[in-house]
């Protein structure tokens, strides 16, 4: 690999960093005005969000072209400070940090954006909340590209849990169903869990460093020396901190596990991926944009930010979780039927690959299959849209209901949906890693790094490394077999709902709506390898890998993890054998998991006869129940939990309740008494005053009773009174 | 002649001015009611009469006399007119009528 001469680094405000933060504002616009006027705009909004999204793609392209091997932008204001003037000012400042992954994601996420939003416009048109779809859509494009765009991790935490937000709302965006409510809650709670851990991690390196602004970070990761536990850092003269800086190994090797754990929760990596299968019930274009191309990639994407701080120890945890992760999501894609839960299940396996080649110090290949998987596996999701669509259009039209996700319902779909039948097969290729399409270049980097790492490690004489490279490929294995089997249960055979192939189809003549159809046809053609590198046989010549690889950046060839990637690269370099090698091998081992699919169900799709709907045997009902990881925090986790708030709150009722219902009582008996002196003595003697002052009242009003001639008598009296005093007196 | 002692006089006022009294306070009819005050002016007048033997040359108890039957015709004048209005607005002169209408 030739390194580029060193690019320089802008850090002046120019008009790229202006046109960045327009680009990243353009979706927040879209899902503020969605958000205020709904709909009162016209067609109830949907061009804006797309528009939007179109424009911020546009200008993504135009800083891609300006960035990419050519710059690197970072640009940074002053955000806030704290402390008061007399003692220490700690000042945060934001900022926008551009380099070739940067613009690269940026158009990536921006690019699958607007077209799901394109899609979403068939899709989604009968929703009543149609207008919040977009917005929401945009407040997560907004979101997706702040923590893209962002320069330090704090700001990045920020858009971090805004993107998990949006999440949250569009997977419950059908919040009347109680599944969709439930998925939502559980994939929010998944994400915090993950999510303190980052937070965790983010204070550790702040603790040590100060900062949190990656380019300084980075910075300090390149100007160090390694002891046997410890590491000094130098620091830089300008900032007058004094001596150098000595951590040892340990607290590193935490703080970059707490930063893996933001990954864990959001990439859907073991133990925490359970969320990811019921993020499906999300509107499925929602599925194909945030839960398989963008959102769960941002965990990978935020290690390969911060992959310089990750110590061997990380790494290999990487490594080991990865694996994990891949191999658990393809043994349950294998045994479930529902269209969209399999995708989600290899969008885990998938996640695994990436976290792998990250543990594995082939970085820039996870990248690339970072690329690769946004591509096809948008694309796959998108056509499972149209299925899906196609699907509960024929169940209306043939009154029938049954599960319009489920595989088992399909079938034939060859002859009814041509288009997006063409459009399936080069994702699927893709997905498997078949020569010429674009997962097969992504997969075959990340298999030769892990080989070439298994080999490093291994060559004190521990081959228990191997283990890693050999689930890989056992994994390539279970994909072809998988993706195989759902594409005979969809496509192949016999429609097992209705003969009528018109009740699937748009009208006799039109399989689908354009606007569900162009995007597909675009990403499926996506899926082929060459977009990815000249020669679509072998990966080394990708121009994407050779941008986005950190061995093109000057200076950082030193990091804590012992020189992995230069160590791993060069020794792909020295032995051609292992990237020859993977190459054949992963093609061989997808090619038996077809075949292998092709074995078990070709009885069935000859005959057009039911595949059997039981799930038999133990190890296909551990599968499909996702190895009862779900039950196991349920039962270890949840139930545990509610027996003791359970008991918390008997102790509750029980004894502080009681007492203080005690007590009330006793206050309300006390009150009852007072009042009772209050009505009889002290109201009693204020009524009596009043009742002997209405009395004489009363008396009084006797003698004025306006008869004229009573007044007589009372004169008369008075005259007689009068008489009789002189008289006597 | 028969000197008619005073004594019989002042009773036969005082007896006058008892009627008066009683026609004052017993009787509903205004104009009744006006005619007892009337006996009981009389009354007065009398005993003033009576009176005017003990000085005959100054002749005063007759002129006071006099003065009271003017006053007397002035104020039964005023108190015809008054009657005349009531009458006009209640549409009666019942004075227990009167207090009656104008309790309402």
């Amino acid at each position: 690999m030739n390194i580029p001469p060193a690019i320089a680094e802008t850090t002046a405000m120019n008009n790229l960093a202006l046109w960045a933060l327009v680009l990243g504002a353009l979706p927040l616009l879209a899902f503020i005005l969605l958000g205020l006027l709904g709909k009162k705009l016209f067609r109830h909004g949907d061009w804006l969000g797309i528009l939007s999204t179109g424009l911020s793609f546009f200008l993504a392209l135009y800083l891609f072209s300006q960035v990419w091997e050519k710059q690197v932008v970072h640009v940074s204001w002053p955000w806030f400070h704290l402390g008061s003037t007399g003692l220490k000012l700690i000042s945060f400042g934001a900022g926008i940090y551009l380099d070739n992954l940067a613009v690269l994601m940026l158009v990536i996420v921006t690019f699958i954006s607007a077209l799901v939003q394109v899609f979403s416009v068939i899709y989604m048109h009968a929703d009543k909340r149609y207008p919040y779809y977009f917005g929401y859509l945009g407040l997560f494009t907004f979101s997706m590209l702040g923590i893209i765009l962002s320069d330090n991790l704090l700001l990045l935490f920020i858009f971090w849990e805004l993107v998990g937000f949006s999440s949250y709302l569009l997977i419950g965006f059908w919040y009347e169903r109680d599944v969709a409510v439930k998925a939502s809650k559980k994939a929010f709670l998944f994400n915090r869990v993950g999510d303190i851990g980052f937070l965790l991690g983010i204070f550790t390196l702040y603790a040590f460093f100060q900062t949190f602004e990656l380019p300084v970070l980075n910075a300090y990761f390149t100007n160090l020396s390694q002891h046997s536990d410890y590491i000094i850092f130098q620091i830089p003269a300008q900032l007058s901190l004094g001596a150098d800086l000595g951590i040892s190994r340990w607290l590193l090797t935490l703080g970059g596990l707490g930063l893996f754990c933001g990954c864990i929760g959001k990439s859907a990596q073991f133990p925490l991926q359970v969320w990811l299968p019921d993020a499906m019930a999300g509107p499925t274009p929602v599925s194909a944009l945030i839960h398989a191309a963008t959102m769960v990639a941002a965990g990978v994407y935020l290690l390969a930010r911060c992959f310089s701080f990750f110590t061997p120890d990380v790494l290999f945890m990487m490594a080991i979780l990865g694996t994990i992760t891949t191999v658990l999501g393809a043994l349950a894609a294998c045994a479930q039927y529902d269209i969209k839960k399999i995708l989600a299940f290899s969008t885990i396996s998938q996640l695994g690959y990436m976290v792998m080649g990250m543990g594995v110090g082939a970085h820039d290949a996870s990248l690339l299959h970072l690329v690769t998987h946004a591509f096809f596996k948008a694309s796959l999701f998108l056509n499972a849209g149209i299925i899906i669509h196609a699907n509960h259009q024929a169940q209306h039209l043939t009154g029938l209901h049954t599960d319009e996700q489920d595989i088992r319902n399909m079938g034939g779909l060859r002859k009814i949906l041509p288009v997006t039948f063409y459009a399936y097969l080069p994702a699927t290729a893709a997905l498997i890693g078949l020569p010429l399409f674009s997962g097969f270049l992504s997969k075959d980097a990340i298999l030769s790094g892990a080989w070439a790492w298994a080999n490093l490690q291994s060559s004190k004489g521990n081959y228990l490394f191997y283990l890693i490279p050999l689930l890989g490929f056992a994994s390539v294995l279970l994909t072809g077999f998988y993706m195989a089997r759902h594409c005979f249960y969809i496509f192949f055979g016999e429609n097992r709902l209705t003969p009528d192939q018109n009740a699937f189809r748009r009208s006799p003549a039109k399989e689908a709506s354009g606007l569900l159809l162009l995007p597909v046809i675009l990403l499926a053609i996506l899926s082929f390898g060459f977009f990815f590198s000249i020669n679509p046989f072998h990966y080394t010549e990708s121009w994407i890998l050779q941008g986005i690889s950190r061995l093109a950046i000057p200076n950082a060839q030193t990091g804590i993890a012992n020189n992995l990637p230069e160590n791993i690269s060069h020794m792909i370099h020295q032995s051609g054998y292992i990237s020859l090698g993977t190459a054949f091998g992963s093609v061989l081992l997808a090619c038996m998991g077809i075949f292998l699919a092709w074995m078990s169900y070709k009885n069935w799709m000859q005959q057009g006869a039911s595949p059997d709907n039981v799930t038999t045997g133990t190890f296909t009902r551990l599968a499909y129940h996702h190895f009862y990881l779900d039950v196991f925090y349920e039962r270890l986790l949840i139930a545990p939990f509610l027996y003791i708030s359970g008991r918390v709150a008997g102790f509750d009722l029980n004894f502080i309740d009681y007492s203080l219902n005690t007590l009330g009582k006793t206050t309300v008996i006390l009150a009852k008494i007072i009042g009772w002196i209050d009505r009889m003595v002290v109201d009693g003697l204020v009524n009596f005053i009043a009742w002997l002052a209405g009395l004489i009242g009363k008396l009084g009003r006797l003698t004025q009773n306006g008869k004229i001639q009573s007044y007589y008598i009372f004169s008369l009296l008075g005259l007689i009174f009068l008489v009789l005093y002189i008289v006597f007196f | 002649m028969i000197e008619i002692p005073l004594t019989h006089i002042l009773v036969l006022g005082a007896i006058l001015f008892c009627l008066g009294l009683l026609a004052v306070i017993t009787k509903r009819h205004a104009i009744v009611v006006l005619m007892g005050i009337e006996l009981v002016f009389n009354a007065a007048n009398l005993n003033l009469v009576a009176f005017n033997r003990y000085q005959p040359d100054l002749m005063g108890g007759q002129v006071f006399t006099l003065f009271v039957m003017v006053i007397a015709a002035a104020e039964t004048a005023v108190a015809l007119a008054l009657v005349l209005k009531v009458y006009q607005y209640f549409k009666t002169v019942n004075l227990d009528q009167i207090r009656q209408s104008t309790e309402d």
